[in-house]
């Protein structure tokens, strides 16, 4: 079972920090939601973890492995997996070969791939689909490929960008209670999500970014409950989505 | 010492015509993002039609640019509307092999029509002279990079006074937001790729007095095309003029000191180096052209 | 991708298609015909050799043509300078071909799309101006000439039709490595690659390696048969074997047929032959270019309407008409 460490993350853009002095703990069978407003830094955070973006400060650890310097596809197999918000299908393949080639770190053959391809379909209720195209899907099941093929890696901690935009609110729920299967086996969580509802129903900590900068950090209850963020971020809104 | 230095004239001079041939390739990858594989051949068009003006009406080759650079420009628009714009979207090997593909049939095609012969302009000033100093310049060597600068500088004017140009930059900024604030882009494409051909058909009038041509010219010029325009930066107008004018001056003395034959091994190797070591290009800035890998 | 897993595609329709090819010489034995199959295999050799990395990965290599014509030189200059057997020099010819594509991979292989393509042209111009340059090994541009010393260990025969069969043996043998890579682990991180890079780091898929390797193993292919072509015609010179059209005709039979399929290359190759032979059965000689125009026309037709090529969209079709009917 594997913890997932950041410390003290800051990447510039140019003269834009979007992301400044960022830290959290992931741990087993737990998820951690990161929120915060359109361009508060969240995807850049995922992708300093996953080593798509090099920070300028700051390390990222995965149990006591240091990641300083390592390609996303080092990271990937040592356990780290995330998702994209913009979702990056091999649109050209079948859904079933767009699963497998998640499948493929940890079998053999392609034959052992397929086998774990199909059964992670099935655990996402997409057997159905195994022969679509990727590229034909609708938006929703878009968003279950793309974590099809990162469950597949069978990944220990997992990034989950925005899984849940553009889904109807029955595919929402569905993927509220597969996510709770997941931390259930275990694997450390971290998620985005604009949707609040899911935020408070799964959540067992959440990290508040605005303008990259983490402004609170704690339980739901807690976080909720922080007039910084009340006023920063959540609003009055939240008063509605929450209850 | 002399020597040297009419070399180095020289070259600038050719070099002047390069720069103008790749200006037009780097202004159309740096919009639609497209490398024309047949930019050559618009090269080779331009100079037919010039030499059939020249040859069967009798009109000088700096006159027919009034009538030939509009022709390019037109024939530039059709070309963008019947095989780049639809071929946009698709997967790169089908951006890349259309324009070869075009290539390969307009070689043909002007092989078909005229023959693999060698057709030159003569005109009566071709070997008209003026000294300065120990230096001989031609008179028309001189004209071709005045006219040739020229029409780069018009083209700069346009992109920055033009309302035209300003959506041209700024599609080839960021063709999203081009999109927002209401540039029409396709339009802007179908102009670029047009002033692509028109530039690369004004290049081939200037060389009509200069190189003699048959279907294969355009292919030959074209890969010098290809060393400077990445030399100088994907997209950069004026890296292509600085490197064209500098890659015209290196041909100039690698052939005059290790001959003719050489002279192209010399900058295809160069060309290499440049894409090991700084595929950006000597000013471009970093983007397109790597990514990162393991 | 997905693997043909009934018996019928996977293995029956390419043992009879083959059959058919291998029967084609032998129905049309007219020399003129011979030389079109002969010609018409050996192009599906080469591309096929091509595919690997340019179909499966997405290496759009116009610079092979290089490592066809290395294999041409190196087999004929050690055969004519030092009395080896082609057998042997075609695989030294090889060696030679993956080591420098090994080289090139190392430089060029971090470039994106148009720039890859870009540094391939500039390394194919090198190969070939070297080669026009370096007279005392290669003849310049007049080329090398091999005596017609026929027996089966020189590779050359006095029947013209061995060498169809040869080429033959080379498109099965070719197609099969195809189909072993296409099915394997390489071969999914190959089109995961070219599909989606970023998408293919995300799932742990590390491709430089892969890339490198088999682009040299592509150049190390196609120059077996630059070498075969040297024994074809017995004689060797830069712009027949090297030249950039050798080059983007590899790769648009491929791409014709259907890129990053095992058959796509062969498929292509045949109908690029058949339009050659029909043009010229048609229009003789009289006018050069036609033939090359009439193929051009075809590719950019090929490109905007079936831009899979026209095997696959052939599938797609046929496959969408099932549908309908059932
Ligand atoms: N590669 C990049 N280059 C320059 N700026 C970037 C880059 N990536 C992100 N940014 C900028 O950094 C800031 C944070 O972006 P980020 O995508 O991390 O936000 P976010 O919290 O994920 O927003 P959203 O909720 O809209 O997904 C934005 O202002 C964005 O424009
Ligand atoms: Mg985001």
């Amino acid at each position: 079972m594997a913890v997932l460490t950041a410390t003290g993350l800051t990447k510039r853009f140019g003269g834009l920090t979007a992301v400044k002095n960022v830290s959290f703990i992931a741990r087993p069978g737990e998820i951690l939601s990161i929120i915060g407003p359109n361009g508060a830094g969240k995807t850049t955070v995922f992708n300093l973890l996953t080593g798509f973006v090099r920070p300028d400060g700051g390390s990222v650890s995965l149990d006591n492995q240091d990641f300083r310097g390592m390609s996303p596809e080092s990271r990937c197999r040592a356990g780290l997996a995330r998702t994209f918000q913009i979702v990056q299908p091999f649109r050209g393949l079948s859904v079933l070969d767009n699963v497998v080639m998640g499948a493929m770190l940890r079998a053999r053959s392609i034959e052992m791939a397929r086998e774990i391809a199909r059964q992670v379909l099935s655990d996402l209720d997409m057997s159905a689909l195994c022969d679509v195209p990727a590229g034909q899907l609708p938006i929703g099941d878009r968003k279950r490929l793309e974590m099809a093929k990162v469950l597949a890696t069978s990944p220990r901690a997992l990034l989950l960008d925005e899984v849940m935009g553009g889904l109807i609110p029955i595919e929402v729920k569905r993927m509220i209670d597969f996510i709770r299967r997941l931390r259930e086996r275990g694997i450390a969580l971290v998620v985005i999500e604009h949707h609040m509802n899911a935020v408070m129903q799964l959540s067992d900590h959440i990290l508040v970014l605005q303008n990259g900068e983490p402004i609170a950090n704690g339980a739901p209850a807690e976080v909720t409950r922080d007039p910084v963020v009340l006023s920063a971020y959540l609003g009055a809104n939240f008063a509605l989505s929450g209850s | 010492m002399d020597i040297y230095i009419q070399l180095a004239l020289s070259g600038l001079f050719i070099g002047g015509v390069y720069a103008l041939i790749s200006v037009g390739l780097t202004l159309v990858f740096g919009v639609l993002r497209v490398v024309n594989f047949a930019h050559g051949e618009y090269l080779t068009i331009a100079m037919y039609l010039t030499y059939f003006m020249f040859q069967r009406v009798g009109i000088d080759p700096f006159v027919a640019s009034i009538a030939v650079v509009p022709l390019m420009f037109v024939l530039g628009l059709a070309t963008e509307r019947l095989l780049i714009r639809p071929t946009l979207e698709a997967p790169h090997v089908v951006q890349v092999f259309v324009t070869f593909a075009l290539s390969l049939f307009l070689q043909n095609l002007l092989l078909a029509l005229f023959t693999s012969d060698f057709r030159s302009v003569r005109t009566p000033y071709a070997t008209a002279a003026f000294q300065i100093g120990p230096l001989y310049v031609s008179w028309l060597r001189a004209a071709v990079f005045v006219v040739a600068l020229a029409f780069a500088g018009g083209l700069a004017a346009f992109l920055k006074y033009t309302y035209m140009g300003s959506a041209i930059r700024a599609t080839a900024q960021d063709r999203r937001s081009a999109r927002l604030v209401g540039i029409n882009v396709d339009r802007v494409y179908a102009v670029t790729f047009a002033l692509g051909c028109a530039l690369v058909g004004a290049a081939g009038i200037l060389l009509s007095p200069l190189f003699s041509v048959n279907p294969y010219t355009g292919a030959d010029m074209i890969l010098v095309s290809f060393v400077i325009v990445v030399l100088g930066g994907m997209g950069s107008i004026a890296g292509a003029v600085t490197a064209g004018l500098l890659i015209g001056v290196v041909e100039s003395f690698t052939g005059y000191l290790a001959g003719g034959e050489l002279k192209q091994l010399v900058y295809f190797v160069l060309f290499m180096i440049v894409l090991a070591v700084r595929p950006n290009g000597l000013f471009g800035r970093k983007g397109a052209e790597v990514m990162d890998v393991t | 991708m997905k693997p043909v897993r009934s018996p019928l595609t996977g293995l029956l329709l390419p043992v009879a298609g083959f059959a058919v090819l291998a029967a084609l010489p032998l129905i049309f034995s007219d020399a003129f015909f011979v030389a079109a199959v002969t010609l018409a295999f050996l192009g599906a050799a080469a591309s096929l050799a091509w595919n690997l990395s340019g179909g499966y990965a997405g290496q759009l290599s116009l610079g092979h043509a290089a490592f066809y014509g290395l294999g041409a030189y190196v087999s004929t200059i050690l055969f004519l300078k030092a009395g080896i057997s082609p057998l042997i020099g075609m695989w030294l010819g090889a060696i030679v071909s993956a080591a420098l594509a090994v080289f090139l991979g190392a430089i060029t292989m971090r470039l994106k799309g148009s720039f890859f393509v870009m540094s391939t042209l500039a390394f194919g111009a090198v190969v070939h101006i070297s080669a026009i340059n370096l007279r005392d090994l290669t003849g310049g541009p007049s080329g090398l000439a091999i005596p017609l010393r026929p027996s089966p260990e020189n590779l050359i025969f006095a029947k013209k039709l061995i060498y169809t069969y040869v080429a033959l043996v080379l498109v099965i043998v070719f197609y099969a490595i195809t189909r072993m890579i296409a099915a394997s682990k390489i071969g999914y991180a190959l089109v995961a690659f070219r599909e989606n890079h970023d998408a293919a780091r995300a799932l742990g898929i590390r491709t430089l390696p892969l890339r490198i390797g088999v682009f040299a193993l592509s150049a190390g292919l196609i120059s077996i048969c630059g070498t075969v072509h040297a024994q074809y015609y017995l004689y060797v010179d830069p712009d027949s074997v090297m030249g950039l059209n050798l080059s983007l005709n590899f790769a648009l039979m491929a791409i014709v047929g259907g890129l990053g399929t095992a058959y796509g290359p062969i498929v292509g190759a045949l109908l690029v032959s058949v339009v050659s032979v029909v043009m010229q059965a048609y229009l003789g000689d009289q006018i050069s270019g036609l033939t090359q125009l009439a193929y051009a026309a075809i590719v950019i037709l090929v490109l905007l309407v079936a831009p899979t090529g026209l095997g696959p969209s052939a599938h797609a079709f046929l496959k969408r008409r099932m549908t309908w009917l059932s």
